[in-house]
């Protein structure tokens, strides 16, 4: 047994109640993929979880005339499972489905592999290259901020802890986007590196490119001189091969259980150059 | 802190509707070998990475070792002890993975099979490939694979000459 209440509001506005209420602070709980381990690790500071799992309001995945809005509280297997993610937002749905094992994308949340802020979070990575942007409320007072913004360090976020993120909204635009890991495993792994990559193309020429690394620094990384270098060009493997070399330049690994440093930035580069071609040379 | 009234957890458990008063920080797991005594579901490492005490709530796959009870209010809830055959029969699952070998120590059968019910209900014909997908959060440390994705492939098989279910 976990030592926590866990509160259920039935309704969003009773989330605030729920909040106010918890004298001792207290924690979102959505998928619990992440909070339960932690509290089994003695890692829970506290005494009151208010489930957000089941509240309609965090729920739906929408295609708007110019946004795809996705509520927080869905899930990894119901975002990469729905038309709409896969058509206008391929890098998310692919990270969506690499992410974790079967059962855990049942469970973990889009906001909360967000909210959780690992620098290695799938999700999170495709989330900034697919210019997501995250519809926040703070005691009902909604707020926009682009979702990278979010990101400040390991487990740290710009958000305050009665900040509830309500979804996450993205510009619907027709673009090619690529989501590619490299963990220990092909299932079920943490990864050791990540690059997803978001791009418009127009007569060939790249128009728009977001590339962003995972697991590779204190947050996600975004190789800025890698993305300029390819803009306005019609690249080809000489060029790629810069870029993904600027990849590597770009980041900040670290030795930790999963790989080493060194290993890291050799395979930033590859895993990159792979993202880029798969994206930015794929015909059709 | 003040306690609170514990709250109440309405579910349907293996088709059976539980009504009952609990403790709010108790997981699903708990819940179901320690009140339910459904001790078919297992708890092995109790971070989501064994996958021996996956079953079933509405329909999907999900870890209950991390899943707090109370998340089960209003849900289906499906365990080992609920797949049923047909005239008291075993359930083709289970009988397809005691046909195949693919029980040695038995411990993570529960939760590979409940993982393999769960395919099943989403798609009934699986390619060898979509089944060591479903199956990839579920470990098995006797390491008899093979034989179990043999015995969910046979298990879809019967299933369909049955008309699903």
């Amino acid at each position: 047994m976990i030592p926590v209440t866990v509160v259920q509001p039935k309704k969003l506005s009773g989330v605030w109640a729920a909040a106010r209420a918890a004298k001792g602070g207290f924690k979102f709980l959505a998928g619990g993929t992440d909070l339960v381990i932690n509290a089994r690790h003695g890692k829970n500071a506290h005494r009151v979880w208010i489930d957000i799992s089941g509240l309609k309001e965090l729920k739906g995945i929408t295609e708007g005339r110019d946004k795809i809005r996705i509520g927080a509280a869905e899930t990894a297997a119901a975002v990469c499972s729905s038309p709409a993610v896969r058509k206008w937002l391929p890098a998310l749905a692919q990270a969506c489905r690499h992410f974790a094992s079967p059962p855990l994308r049942n469970m973990a949340t889009l906001g909360g592999n967000c909210a959780n802020a690992s620098p290695s979070a799938d999700a999170a990575c495709a989330l900034c290259a697919e210019q997501a942007a995250a519809v926040i409320s703070r005691a009902g007072k909604i707020r926009r901020v682009a979702a990278e913004s979010l990101f400040l360090g390991p487990k740290h976020t710009a958000l305050s802890p009665d900040d509830l993120i309500l979804a996450f909204e993205f510009p619907r635009r027709a673009h090619r986007g690529v989501f590619i890991k490299l963990g220990a495993r092909e299932s079920f792994a943490i990864s050791k590196v990540s690059a997803a990559v978001a791009a418009e193309l127009r007569n060939g020429v790249v128009c728009s490119l977001s590339i962003r690394l995972g697991a590779v620094g204190p947050k996600i990384v975004r190789p800025e001189s890698a993305e300029k270098l390819l803009l306005g060009l019609r690249p080809g493997a000489a060029a790629i091969a810069d870029a993904a070399r600027l990849c590597a330049e770009a980041v900040s690994p670290i030795d930790d259980v999963r790989s080493t440093a060194a290993y890291r930035r050799d395979m930033a580069r590859v895993i990159s150059k792979r993202a880029l071609e798969a994206v930015l040379l794929k015909t059709s | 802190m003040k306690k609170t009234a514990a709250p109440m957890l309405k579910c349907v458990v293996n088709g059976v509707k539980v009504s009952r008063a609990i403790d709010s920080g108790l997981t699903l797991s708990d819940f179901l070998r320690g009140e339910l005594h459904l001790t078919g579901t297992k708890t092995g490492c109790n971070q989501g990475e064994c996958g021996a005490c996956v079953v079933v709530v509405d329909g999907k796959a999900v870890n209950s070792c991390l899943y707090m009870a109370v998340q089960a209010n209003g849900k289906k809830v499906i365990t080992i002890e609920g797949l049923k055959g047909k005239n008291g029969d075993p359930h083709p699952l289970v009988q397809a993975f005691a046909d195949e070998g693919a029980v040695q120590c038995g411990f993570c059968t529960p939760g590979m099979i409940m993982s393999a019910y769960a395919l099943l209900l989403a798609n009934p014909a699986p390619s060898r490939a979509e089944i060591k997908q479903a199956l990839s959060g579920n470990i098995c440390r006797c390491t008899g694979y093979e034989m179990i994705f043999s015995a969910v492939e046979k298990a879809a098989g019967l299933l369909r000459g049955r008309g699903g279910k």
